[in-house]
Parts: C-alpha cells; structure tokens; sequence
C-alpha cells in the first residue's frame, strides 16, 4: 500500500510503474516516426525521447538546477486530499517536490507553504457540491536568490524592458528569410530555440497550476464524504488544455485507490509523450498572436485561423502539416484548433477514456482561457463601478489593491472571471512579467485562500510599510476578506455587484464614531484604533470629487452595458485596445520636450488616465517610434488637406516631411517580419486618428457626449467598406463603427497624390484615375468624376451639419495651434510646418492668400512633381510589402473598396519595375554581408520569377 | 431606501446584528448547529472545508454566525476570523473526553487574543445525547473558566445539535449579555 507524501526522485523503488512509453529507445521511435522519415528528425526524436526518459526516470529534479527541460509540457503532478483530522494536506508530489514546498510527513512538522499549496488545491467550500468538479488555477514564481519558488512574485523577475528587448531578438527574422527556411519546422524549433530559451528564463519562472477538486460522499468515511484534488504544474500559459484529461484522472484516481499514484505517475509521462512544439511555435508569435486576436469578423478569422489554408502556413512560416508528432503521436487540423491524440502511449494503469482523450488547443493562445462570453458583461458592470473608484485615487497614493469575492460563484468561475479580467487589464499573463505603474507589477492570484493572508500583507507592505503603487486582482470566495480591511482598497462583491471603497469605508465609520460618540472597543483590523494609525493623508485626500468626468473609455463601456445588442468579446476587446492606442496618441502629440523619456511614458499615460485596461504592447519603444511616424504622417496630410491653399514653400516642407516619414516607416517594416507584423497590429488596432481629433481625450468629459453623431461622418463617407458593409455601417452602433475604423487609409493617400498639382488643393483634386480597373495597356485614363475628399473621411468634421445641441464642446483649440514635432528615436527631430491650421472650405473659413510668386516657375514645378512622385512610390513600396505579408494582405482585403483596391493594382503597374527592383535591391543590402553562394542565387532568381509571376496573375485576374 | 427604513425600524425596536464567531475541534457539531439553528435540518454530509457563513435571526437579533473548520491544520487561521466579532461561541463535544484537554488548549489560546478580549464566551457542551458525555457543569469544571476568566461574560450550556437542544438559551444568553450596538 502506497503512503504519501511522496517525493519520487527515484522511481527504481517498488513502486515505479511498470507502464511505458512504446517509443522506448532509438529503434521503435525511429519506426514510429515513418512519416518524418530523414535523418534529422529520428536524431531529434530519440534526443527527445532521451529527454523524457530523463523525466520518466526523475531527472527533472534538475529542472530548477540546469533549466535543461524546457520543453516538458508539465513538470510537476501533485494531489490532494482532505483530511478529516488535520485538514487540507499535500499527499503527493511527483517526480519530486517542488523547491519551497517540501511535503511535511503527516503533518507533523507542518510547513506554512506546503498548507498554502493543500489549501490552493483544496479551495473553501468544496463540500457544498459533492459529485461535480471544480476547478482553481494559481502559480507559483522561481525565486533565484533562493532557488525556491514562492506563491508571490519576486522582484528579482526580470523587468519588461529587458523582456522586450529579448523578445525582439528571438523574432528577428530576415524578411527573405520567409517561407524557404522553414521546411523543417520542427528541426528548427528544437535547435534554435533551445538556446533562444536559455537565453529568456522568463517562460520558468512561473508555473502555472491547474487544479481539479472534488468531494465524493462515503458511507465508509467517518465524515461521510472523500475530498481530493489533482494538480497539474507547467509552464505553459495555455494550462486550461489539461482541463479534460485532469477532469477524467481524477474520476480514476478517486476510484481507485490501489494504484493512484501509478495513475499519476502514468498521466504525467502521457501528457509529456506529446511534442508540443508546434502549437508552441504558434503561439510564441506575439505579433500574429496580437493580429490574428483582433481580428473580429468571422469569415476573416475561418479564412486565417484554419490551418489547411494557406493563409494560415503563410503566417506561422509552416511549409507543410504533419500529421504526427515527432514521437508519432497524431495531430489533426481544424477551424481553429489543433488537436493532439496520445497514440503512441500506453499504461497499464490508466483508463482507456484517458488514453483516448485528445488534446484540443486553440491557435490564439488567448482563447485557451475559454469563452468569455458568459463574464463580459459582468466585467463591464464591474469596470463601470470600478471607473469612478481608480479616478478618485490620487497620484500620491496611487493604489488599488482589488479584491473581488463570490461565494455563489464556483472557484472555476471565480478564476475564470479573474483571469479574463486580468487579460483585459494588462493583456493576461503578461501582468505578472510586466509592470504596470512605477515599475510596479499587478499582482494576479484567481484564487485566494484565508491562509494566505499574512504572506499577501507581507508582500504588499514593503519594509517601510509604504503601501503605495501597490496593484492586484485577487479572487476569493471568503467574505471574512472584507474585513481584512487594510488589505485592500476596493473590495467587489461579485454576487450584488457592489464595490467597496477602503477610504469611504474608513470615513463611514469615523462618522459614525462620532455621532455615537463610544469608546473604542471594536476590535481587529477594522478597528477605528488601527483606522487612525494610518497616515493621515489617506484620509485626508478621500475628499469626494463632486462630479466624475467620464473618460472616452467610461463613456464606451458604459454604452456597451446599455446598447441593445450583444457585443461579444472580440468588439469588447477591441474597443479597449483603440480606446488605448487613441489616448496614448492624444499623449504623445501633447508631450513637451521636457516630458519624461518613452520608458516613463507608461507611467505618464497612467497617471494622466487612469484607466485600468492597459495593452503594454503599444507601449514598447518600437511601436512608439511607429506610432510617433503615423501621427507625424496624419499631422502633414492633415495640414495639406484641411487648409485651401498652402504657400509653395509649406506645400514642399510638409510633402518632404510625408516622404521622410515614409521612407523610415518602408525601411522599418521591410527590414524583417516581426517589424512588419508590429506595424499591422498597429494599423488593425489604431483608429482613424480624425475621429477624437477636436476632443481633448485627457480632459473631456464624454457623459454628455452624443458619440453617434461624432462617428456619422465617418460612417458615411467610409470608403473602406463596400456598398453592403457602408449600408451595414450606417445602420450599426458608432461603437461598430468606432471599431471598424483604422489608420490605413493614411498609406492610401499618397498613392492618389496627383503628379501634376500646382497647390496643395490639386494634390487632392482626383483620385478617380487610380480606382479604376486596370487598364490593359497600362496607365488608365483620367475620368474627374470622384471626389477624393468624398472617398476619403479624413476632413470630416464631426462638428459639421449637425445641430447646435450636438455640437461638442470639447477643448481643441490648443492642438490646433501646435506645431506637429514628434521626436523620433533614430533621427533628429521632423518638425512639421509651423503653419495653423485654418478651418477647412466646408466650414467657410478664412482662406489663405497663396504665394503664386513662389509657385508657377517650371523648377518648382518639376520639384513638386519628384516630390509627390517619390510619395507615391513609397505608398505603393509599404502597401507591396503589407500585401506580401499574409496579415496584411488580410488588412487590405478586409479594409479596401474596390476602388482601392484597383488604385493599388493601377499603382502597382505603373511602378512595377522600380518595385521590383527596390525589393531585390533590399533583399541584396540584407544580403550583403552573408556568403552568397550558387544555391542563393539560384533562389533570388526564383523569386523574380515568383514576383513577375504575381504581377501577370494579377493582370489576368483583373481582365477576367 | 427600504433598508434604511428597517435599519430604523430596528434601531427603535431594539432590532440589532452581531458577528458571532463559532469555533471548537473538528467533529465537535458546530456546523450541525448552524444548520440546526437556520434551517431546523440536520445538513452533516462531510467535514467543513474552510468556513460557513449563515444569518440566524433570533429576538430581533440578527446573528451572522460564522462556522469555522476545526481541523489542526486549520486552528491557526481561525484568528483572521476574529475582527468585530461580539461573541464567541466555543462548541465542545462532550463525550470526547480524549480531547477535552485539547480543546481547553484551544479555548484559551483563542481568549488570550487581544482582538478577543472584549467578547462574550459562550460554550455549547454538544452531544449531551450520547452516552457518557460529560455534563455542562462537568465541562465547565474541567475548562475552570471562573479561575481564568475575570473581566469576561461566560456561559456555558448543554446542547444536542439534532434535536435543538440548548441553542435557543445559549442564542438568548448571548442576545441578553451584548451591549446594544
């Protein structure tokens, strides 16, 4: 009979299992891997198998020592159960324990850290529900000061700039690198990025536990019923996988007492049988992770999310699917999903139901947390409480330390909420690697329990007791946590939906105090004696504001709670992720020299927003820098659109200026694929930076804002859509349109710029010339008919034609009067013309005189030309470079009329052999320096021939 | 609104609410109290994992009672119970007389709290159905709660969970002992 607890560094002893894996050994796992049959891959997989054995055999004891297994799927198995004398305990730890927390034998000399883990693993309440499951997901952070892990995360984790920074080198591919270097994807997944990993330690310092619990009634038990729980520990972030196989190892584990640790031991070599690399791959690419989740149309996200189609090889750089793993293990391919079946092992101990369980995993890693559907509006609920409360706080103490407690809910929905909230508020999991405000992380822990209340104070209260820019979302299913008052600053009953606020709390009861006018005699944390030890400030500054400005993201989420329809969560998300980028936009135009440098702009946008939901993706350095070229960019068009007639010399400063901008932005993103998918996350999330343009976004106060009627001219004169999307535009919420809206058309313009324009107004003057089919000859004749101010809404005033009752009141005149001068990390500063913007013809402003003196000599004139020309090119060479990438081309699609579309075709002639030759010249200067040999330039040659190839397929489609 | 109209309805009539914190060994009976008092049921089908939390209205009085595991592993949180609480409710199985010394220990290291000071002490001598279980003065003897208890309201009262025995008197104890908050 098997005792625990177990720590199985050696499974020689009598009770290793006697199951095994069938590909045991150099000679039956080259057998079963027929379907990759070369040389290369048998050698991976016995390394492979050599390295599971490692872990069959204990060796991954090793794991925190040489960090050697990186790819095990999971590295810890631990159960639980419920003891009727000595409460919740750890029974088993396989293959061994982990560092920090060792199992005590029977709770003799019980250790505070093994009763978190059993409390962890056996959540309150349990008992209510005998017979169906729960679930609870916590991690646990590596500390390698003391080579233990902890419930808490250690400061010694590295921070994000040092993350980022990694994680920019692990993408850098060249661009030519696509498609041809990756024949073997699996080799190359095994070589390079076992050393990419060792390079980033970031992925094991955190394991992520997913917990099964369940009491099962007992005649037998003196208590009547049998508690006990199964754990499974790994570093992926995509844990929920295991859901189903950990839900069926604990139906056999409960009912099979004789070999329950057999069972174990058998599930976690099983699920390590399985080669995860490639689904690994997949979601280690964070740019198409971050695109592919934004996208929200259905037939878009079927067209690039299956893995039969092109599109979805394209993106992930797979040449071809296989249907095996390397240890021929079956992976099978669907909308969405990869599926994985544990063919290839077999038990003695197991459950055929757990042999033949699949592995089902979602291609955005995001969606591996399931559906959200049944919390968004909930979370909107929430955010719409919690708003009013963050807006209060003031920068001195800034501080929220949020705990949200449910005892209706089940720990699997108390967690799920938690971390779906958390992915809104700081993209997931990255909260725990990522700091939010002052260098400050968000603490994320789904599930608390009361045992861990004195190491949470302590985590919280730094030496001093300073309790300041201290952040978490902790879930709990305790009430008694509402009066661990000091621990929190807002308390959020999910049950009734009512929030707490720590301070209103403290004055409530200092009123009272004083209308009784009693001694003191409460007692505990709540007490008015441990109240007025706090310092004085806190009380002080709690002073309610007497009216709460809604912010733009306020206003959204309050209308998505009240609108009619259903939002689901992609729209949600989306929302957030503009609301975002549009304030982070609105902060950089308003930043002054002086403002603190971009690693300090997270901070800056925090304290100036306050907005909780918070993408750090677009807070990295380099999507700054293209975020600071776009708004440049919009600044110029601006300025060449919204005035009649500019002096010559304005005209060439700001055409100049649009050039400069394009030639940074074409070297950036033609330089490799992860600067290319940065910008295309940008592009699919940044709105038309028009909408807000006359809102001063930090200040504004939306609540009395009719946002339907700010986003009608854009709805109306959307050119992006088609005829059926613009009559599905206009009759959709502006929060769709909102959505809809993107910075695309910004790369459009140039392309329309007219050659032979003598003022910035013929610079506009047709655009009709380009959106015409393709000629077959070439160059298409020049119909004036279209408008281009009617294709395009950048000049759209919202302000214009409606009623005096809608006219915003917004602040904007101090925008208007700046200089647009944006800083960019690699050059000196690109100053725009100091030139105010005057209102545009429709609103009948004042005109300026132009300077005809400057502008009729031919010399100006061909200047002009070369200018607007080099423009052009540059508009066609980014567009060219985003329709090769299969995101973008899916952008283009997605977000293009026919006109466009034709105008890109008609471009795309007209520059096809200076294209071509640019591109090549590019691929050559990336090139350079590496040893071009024949096989190279037989490949170049090739891919001519490919381009050429594209262009006449292009042409014989549009003639068809 | 029609919570401010009973909560001064109730402050003219005396209704009142307090914290009650009930503790005691594992198996003593507390949650089989509980569910006696709230729903007059016998609701005992496993070992409470963590706490229960139920509202027992008595007299007026609104009695949120918290029910907090004995096991061993769990004593030691049963402090982070302790903040505004008005009573303690001690719940001892008299016919272990194993324990008993055990659960002295326990009793005591709960009122020596600085935050549990100024409580009321009621001890349920549970289980007086059972053969041979010690009766309410035996276990009062046995704690020596008049040697040790000065300054501190104290009581203790025989009680059978499944039949209701003693609840209401030691409930009415509690209610006639509290100052009127």
């Amino acid at each position: 009979m098997l005792k625990g607890p177990y720590h199985l560094v050696d499974t020689d002893r009598p009770t290793t299992p006697k199951s095994s894996i069938v590909n045991n050994g150099n000679t039956k796992s080259n057998n079963n891997n027929n379907n990759n049959n070369n040389n290369k891959d048998n050698i991976n997989t016995s390394n492979k198998i050599k390295k599971l054995n490692g872990v069959a055999n204990g060796v991954s004891s090793a794991l925190v020592e040489d960090r050697t297994l990186r790819r095990d799927n999971v590295h810890f198995i631990l159960s639980a159960e419920f003891d009727n004398k000595l409460g919740p305990k750890v029974k088993f730890q396989y293959p061994n324990s982990i560092p920090g927390f060792p199992s005590s034998l029977h709770g003799a000399h019980s250790l505070d850290s093994t009763i978190n883990l059993a409390s962890l693993m056996i959540p309150n309440n349990v008992e209510y529900t005998p017979g169906k499951k729960d679930f609870t997901v916590f991690m646990l952070y590596y500390n390698t000061s003391t080579k233990l892990y902890q419930l808490f995360k250690p400061s010694n984790i590295k921070t994000e700039v040092q993350k980022n920074d990694n994680d920019d080198n692990d993408d850098e591919e060249n661009e030519d690198g696509d498609g041809d270097d990756d024949s073997e994807y699996i080799d190359s997944e095994i070589f390079t990025d076992a050393k990419d990993e060792n390079d980033n330690l970031d992925d094991i310092d955190t394991l992520y536990f997913i917990n099964v619990v369940n009491t099962v009634i007992d005649k037998n038990n003196d208590r009547g019923a049998v508690i006990k729980s199964i754990s499974l520990g790994t570093t992926l972030k995509i844990f929920s996988i295991f859901r189903p196989v950990l839900s069926k190892l604990l139906v056999q584990y409960m009912n099979n007492s004789q070999n329950s640790l057999n069972i174990l031991i058998d599930c976690f070599k099983m699920i390590n049988s399985l080669d995860l690399s490639l689904i690994n791959k997949i979601h280690s690419k964070k740019y198409a992770q971050l695109i592919l989740g934004s996208i929200i149309e259905e037939k878009y996200q079927s067209k690039v999310l299956n893995p039969n189609n092109e599109e979805f090889k394209k993106i992930f750089k797979i040449k071809r699917l296989f249907t095996n793993d390397h240890f021929g293990n079956k992976i099978s391919y669907e909308n969405k999903y990869i599926t994985y079946r544990f063919t290839n092992f077999r038990s003695n101990f197991l459950n055929k139901d757990i042999l033949n369980q699949q592995l089902r995993i979602p291609i955005i890693a995001d969606d591996s947390l399931g559906s959200y559907i049944i919390y968004n509006q909930k979370i909107l609920r929430f955010l719409s409480k919690f708003y009013p409360f963050i807006n209060k706080l003031t920068l001195q103490n800034f501080s929220w330390r949020l705990i949200i407690n449910s005892t209706t809910f089940s720990k699997d929905e108390l967690s799920h909420f938690i971390l779906v909230l958390s992915n809104y508020v700081n993209s997931c999991f990255d909260c725990d690697a990522t700091t939010y405000y002052k260098q400050n992380s968000i603490l994320i822990f789904p599930y608390m329990d009361i045992s861990m209340v004195d190491a949470l104070r302590k985590y919280l209260n730094d030496k001093s007791g300073n309790i300041s820019n201290k952040f978490a979302i902790i879930g709990v299913a305790n009430p008694i946590f509402k009066y661990q008052q000091n621990l929190w600053d807002c308390y959020y009953d999910l049950d009734t939906e009512t929030l707490y606020d720590s301070i209103e709390v403290i004055e409530k009861e200092k009123a009272d105090l004083q209308l009784k006018n009693r001694p003191l005699q409460r007692n505990g944390s709540l007490s008015i004696r441990k109240i007025l030890l706090k310092p004085a400030d806190v009380i002080i500054n709690t002073s309610k504001l007497s009216h709460q400005r809604n912010s733009l993201l306020l206003r959204c989420v309050k209308f998505l709670l009240t609108d009619d329809r259903d939002y689901n969560t992609s729209t949600i998300t989306s929302v957030f992720k503009k609301v975002n980028l549009l304030q982070l936009v609105e902060l950089l135009r308003r930043k002054t020299k002086t403002s603190s440098n971009s690693i300090s702009l997270q901070d800056e946008y925090m304290a100036i927003y306050k907005d909780l939901i918070l993408f750090p993706v677009f807070f990295e350095y380099s999507s700054l820098y293209l975020i600071e070229l776009i708004i440049n960019l919009h600044e110029s068009i601006e300025l060449l659109y919204s005035n009649d007639i500019l002096p010559f010399q304005t005209i060439i400063i700001q055409l100049t200026n649009i050039k400069q901008i394009l030639k940074k932005l074409y070297h950036d993103i033609s330089y490799n694929r992860s600067n290319m998918e940065r910008f295309l996350n940008l592009i699919y999330n940044l709105p038309s930076l028009k909408i807000f343009d006359n809102f001063n976004l930090q200040r504004h106060d939306f609540s009395a804002n009719d946002l339907e009627r700010s986003m009608e001219p854009l709805s109306q004169n959307n050119i992006y859509a088609d005829m059926e999307n613009r009559v599905k535009l206009l009759s959709s919420s502006w929060i769709e349109v909102f959505i809809n809206s993107n910075v695309l058309p910004l790369f459009i313009i140039p392309l329309f710029f007219e050659p032979n324009c003598s003022s910035n107004i013929d610079l506009f003057t047709n655009s009709s010339r380009w959106s015409r089919r393709p000629s077959i000859g070439g160059k298409a004749k020049l119909p004036r008919s279209l408008s281009f101010k009617k294709l395009f809404p950048i000049n759209s005033n919202p302000t214009a034609g409606v009623s005096a009752s809608h006219v915003m009141s917004a602040s904007h005149s101090s925008k208007n009067e700046e200089h647009s001068k944006i800083i960019t990390p690699n050059s000196s500063p690109i100053i725009a013309s100091p030139i105010p913007r005057t209102p545009n013809t429709n609103s009948g402003g004042p005109r300026i005189t132009p300077n005809t003196s400057q502008s009729n000599t031919p010399t100006n004139g061909i200047e002009l030309e070369n200018l607007v020309n080099s423009c052009r090119k540059l508009s066609i060479q980014i567009l060219y470079c985003m329709n090769k990438n299969a995101l973008g081309e899916l952008l283009l699609e997605k977000s293009s009329t026919t006109e466009i579309k034709n105008a890109y075709s008609n471009a795309k002639i007209e520059f096809n052999s200076t294209l071509v030759g640019d591109t090549n010249k590019k691929e050559n200067e990336v090139k350079k320096s590496s040893h071009i040999n024949r096989t190279d330039l037989m490949r170049e040659l090739s891919l001519i021939a490919e381009r050429e190839d594209e262009f006449m397929n292009l042409e014989i489609s549009d003639r068809t | 609104m029609g919570n401010s109209v009973s909560k001064a309805l109730g402050k003219l009539f005396g209704s009142r609410e307090m914290k009650i914190l009930m503790l005691g060994l594992d198996n003593a009976g507390k949650t089989t109290i509980l569910y006696k008092l709230k729903l007059n049921k016998i609701k005992t089908s496993a070992p409470t994992v963590g706490f229960n939390v139920e509202t027992v209205s008595y007299k007026n009085v609104k009695f949120n009672m918290w029910d907090v595991g004995g096991q061993e592993r769990l004593r030691p949180l049963w402090r982070h119970y302790f903040p505004a609480t008005t009573a303690l409710i001690f719940v001892i199985d008299s016919h272990d007389k194993d324990r008993l010394n055990e659960a002295k220990e326990e009793l005591y290291s709960i009122i020596s709290e600085k935050e549990m000071e100024n409580v009321v002490l009621l001890v349920w001598a549970n289980k007086q159905d059972l053969k041979g279980a010690l009766k309410p003065q035996e276990v009062s003897d046995f704690l020596q709660l008049g040697n040790n208890l000065k300054n501190q309201l104290w009581c203790v009262v025989g009680s059978n969970a499944l039949t209701g025995q003693g609840l209401v008197e030691g409930l009415s104890w509690i209610s006639n002992n509290t100052a009127k908050k």
